[in-house]
């Protein structure tokens, strides 16, 4: 037979073990912690929700401006030139691409200086600066001119009239979210017959 | 919070069935290891169902009900092998019948640390042996009546328990415990 002290050691052992109330201790505790992390979970539910929301509400909203990011911002400018028959003809100005414009004491003795024609594609506004020249505000039915200065924010489609001299530049920027996306350049020149071109660059 | 009408006939049930429970999973389960959880797992559900249930007037048997279901449950979600055959191969072992009783334990361990070891080593061990010491010298059960649960002979049972309790005394005196 095994003797009584090894049963007394056998039984200390799994008494340290199992012991009920040490045992009974780690279950009240995590009933206590599980009753916690539910009760947690339970109240912290309807905000995690709204950010959760909210959070894919900024993430779709973000994925919109994406989208509208990618697409190239830029402009289209349409300068007046005189065609082979003598009509004035609209013409896109391509870049580095040297266009002849209309003589202004002839063809375009009705319009108060050169007229350059702006479209904007996904821009919020174009800034014109213009250096050694000026920008005119022309009403088309009461015929009222306005000097508008060198810089003017254009916000949509519309044609502007420069008082242009040798080596006026204007100077276009687009703004796109308060952002600077494109820069482009318009130099007029003059050849020794007082022929005017101008020329978009970057 | 629990409150103390609850906590009341919980204190009363588990004091009552804790003994039987625990003999239950260990009998029962295929690791030692998981035994304390099963058992926290019963009485988590008893709890559930106590804070639901405030006129509860069932007895130990629905208790024991539950711990049957939870080692079933434990295994099932667990992915763990459920009660594992303990003896597939019965002439796995030589019968040690008159194996020397020279064995005090008393002597070689008595503090807490050393009463861990123990519990370390006979967890190391085939989980039957663990089951027959928790049974023989925890429980009180009789050689017969643990190889009737068991369905081993009580050679067997006697031949695990004093080898191992053999092993573990020579370990000791050899130096391997941590006691020496």
């Amino acid at each position: 037979m095994v003797k009584m002290s090894n049963k007394k050691v056998i039984k200390k052992v799994f008494d340290e073990e199992y012991n009920s109330e040490r045992v009974k201790q780690q279950i009240l505790l995590k009933y206590e912690r599980k009753n916690k992390i539910f009760k947690i979970m339970r109240y912290s539910i309807v905000p995690v929700f709204f950010v959760l929301l909210s959070f894919i509400v900024i993430l779709l909203n973000n994925s919109e401006n994406i989208l509208d990011d990618n697409i190239i911002s830029t402009m289209r400018v349409y300068a007046y030139t005189m065609s082979e028959d003598d009509n004035m003809e609209k013409v896109e100005l391509r870049d580095n691409v040297k266009l002849l414009l209309s003589g202004y004491n002839f063809a375009m003795s009705s319009v108060p200086g050169y007229p350059i024609m702006f479209e904007l594609h996904n821009v919020d506004y174009l800034k014109i600066d213009v250096t050694n020249g000026t920008i005119l505000d022309w009403d088309n039915i009461t015929g009222e001119v306005n000097n508008i200065g060198s810089t003017y924010k254009l916000f949509d489609d519309n044609t502007l009239y420069f008082n242009v001299s040798i080596n006026t530049n204007i100077k276009i920027t687009g703004i796109k979210n308060k952002k600077e996306v494109f820069e482009k350049n318009i130099t007029i020149l003059s050849d020794d017959s007082f022929n005017y071109y101008a020329v978009l660059k970057y | 919070m629990i409150d103390q009408k609850t906590l009341n006939m919980f204190d009363k049930l588990y004091n009552e069935t804790y003994s039987n429970v625990l003999k239950y999973v260990i009998c029962n389960c295929s690791n030692v290891e998981d035994v304390k959880d099963i058992v926290q797992n019963v009485y988590l559900e008893l709890l559930k169902i106590l804070k639901k249930d405030k006129l509860f007037n069932k007895g130990k048997n629905y208790i024991m009900g539950i711990t049957k279901n939870k080692v079933n449950e434990y295994y099932r979600f667990n992915y763990k092998a459920k009660i594992v055959s303990l003896f597939s191969k019965k002439d796995d072992f030589i019968l040690l019948d008159n194996i020397s009783d020279n064995i005090d334990l008393e002597d070689e361990f008595i503090k807490k640390e050393d009463l861990k070891f123990i519990l370390d080593f006979l967890k190391k061990k085939k989980v039957i042996i663990f089951k027959i010491f928790y049974l023989y010298y925890y429980t009180d059960m009789n050689i017969k009546d643990i190889s009737l649960e068991f369905n081993i002979s009580e050679s067997n049972v006697k031949h695990y328990l004093y080898r191992t309790l053999n092993e573990l005394k020579t370990i000791m005196r050899n130096g391997d415990g941590k006691n020496v």
